[in-house]
């Protein structure tokens, strides 16, 4: 096999490139990771070694884990990523568990813990004609108090597979057993261009996924809908008082809302027309 | 309300932080890494737990803000001011001293 190297990419502040003898593999993480690539030299590289009877995932020369095939070896490099994007990302930012996406210059955020069904809620208001954000790590600035873009590719889990069908990766069989049990979506896929600068909140929906439920849309109190997204972030406790007044600060301009939702084009259609409620008032903060 | 608690003067607990938002109170206790959202009555208190007011005068105050008596208000405030004793935003401070 001959060597691949893949573009730099900066995920907030982690910055890399990933050197492969697969080329499958090079060539999946070029395109799921399209969206955040860079020009120049990387920081940090990745290599990621053997075929067949074992896969060896490796930072700067130091290995991180040995795994049975390329799929894991996908998600584990993905997920790698994403953790060290959100603890550089974190100097700077209160980091908040949460899916995004963008309207004229506008940003509804979709706070929730694993599970909640904020990616397949994001890629749906993405293919309505919202542009992409993140699936799962929004990134508040501590002093300008906007959303900074993370257009990392979109993990749907097997679970979701069923209502994103179109979305569903080409099968390729150098990449086997890829997608086992996780699709890495690049942004693109969804067919909009995703967010390339900082942009405010104005509304917040706290999606929770409840099959066999109507799907509503409930207003919520912007101080508690503070504090569950504090308790979801990644690291509220270590910026402490800045983060409260940041997400505080951040809140001010928001209508905030509980979505309960089994009905995925419903839910959607809820969101996007409170967005344009909201956007039409011209503020969030006269809730 | 005892006598006690009417003379108590309480204060608000060093280190934390607060943020008002449409009226509730939400308070970050960086020691314990807990916050907690107080609605509008209760950071009315919590805002007057000052460290030389005293409940009974808490009491008072409010009572004219509220245009109710302040024996109907008393128990209630002394309830309020035992919550916020009970999460750690005020501190027990003993009660002052009887003239």
């Amino acid at each position: 096999m001959s060597p691949y190297r893949t573009a730099r990419f900066r995920a907030l502040g982690f910055d890399f490139a990933v050197d492969t003898g697969d080329a499958a593999i090079g060539r999946h993480l070029d395109a799921a990771l399209g969206a955040l690539r860079v020009p120049g030299a990387p920081c940090h590289r990745y290599s990621i070694d053997g075929a067949g009877g074992g896969i060896t995932l490796s930072l700067d020369g130091h290995r991180l884990v040995a795994v049975d095939d390329r799929a894991a070896a996908l998600s584990h490099l993905l997920w790698d990523v994403n953790r060290r994007a959100i603890e550089a990302g974190g100097l700077r930012h209160l980091v908040l568990h949460a899916a995004a996406a963008e309207h004229g210059g506008q940003v509804v955020v979709l706070p929730g813990p694993s599970g909640s069904g904020k990616t397949t809620l994001v890629a749906a208001l993405v293919r309505a004609g919202l542009r992409y954000v993140t699936d799962e790590a929004v990134a508040l600035g501590l002093d300008d108090r906007l959303v900074h873009p993370y257009a990392k590719p979109l993990d749907v889990d097997a679970g979701s597979w069923a209502v994103l069908a179109d979305l569903a990766p080409a099968a390729d069989p150098d990449l086997a057993p890829y997608p086992k049990d996780q699709w890495h979506l690049p942004p693109a896929s969804l067919g909009s261009a995703p967010l390339a600068s900082p942009a405010p909140a104005i509304l917040v929906v706290a999606p929770a996924y409840r099959p066999g439920r109507t799907t509503v849309l409930v207003p919520a109190p912007r101080s508690h809908t503070l504090v569950s997204m504090a308790e979801q972030s990644f690291n509220f406790g270590h910026h402490g008082s800045r983060a409260l007044e940041a997400l505080a600060g951040a809140l001010r301009r928001c209508r905030c809302f509980r979505l309960d939702y089994a009905d995925l084009d419903r839910a959607g259609e809820l969101v996007l027309a409170a967005l344009e409620e909201v956007a039409a008032a011209g503020t969030g903060s006269e809730q | 309300m005892n006598p006690d608690e009417g003379s108590s003067t309480p204060r608000r607990s060093r280190g934390l932080a607060a943020v008002e938002l449409d009226g509730d109170l939400v308070v970050y206790d960086p020691a314990d890494q807990v916050l907690h959202v107080l609605n509008p009555a209760a950071a009315l208190v919590w805002d007057r737990c000052d460290g030389t007011t005293t409940v009974a005068e808490i009491v008072a105050e409010l009572s004219r803000w509220v245009a109710r008596p302040a024996t109907d208000l008393a128990g209630e405030i002394a309830a309020a001011v035992a919550d916020l004793r009970h999460l750690g935003l005020v501190d027990s401070d003993p009660p002052a001293p009887r003239a």
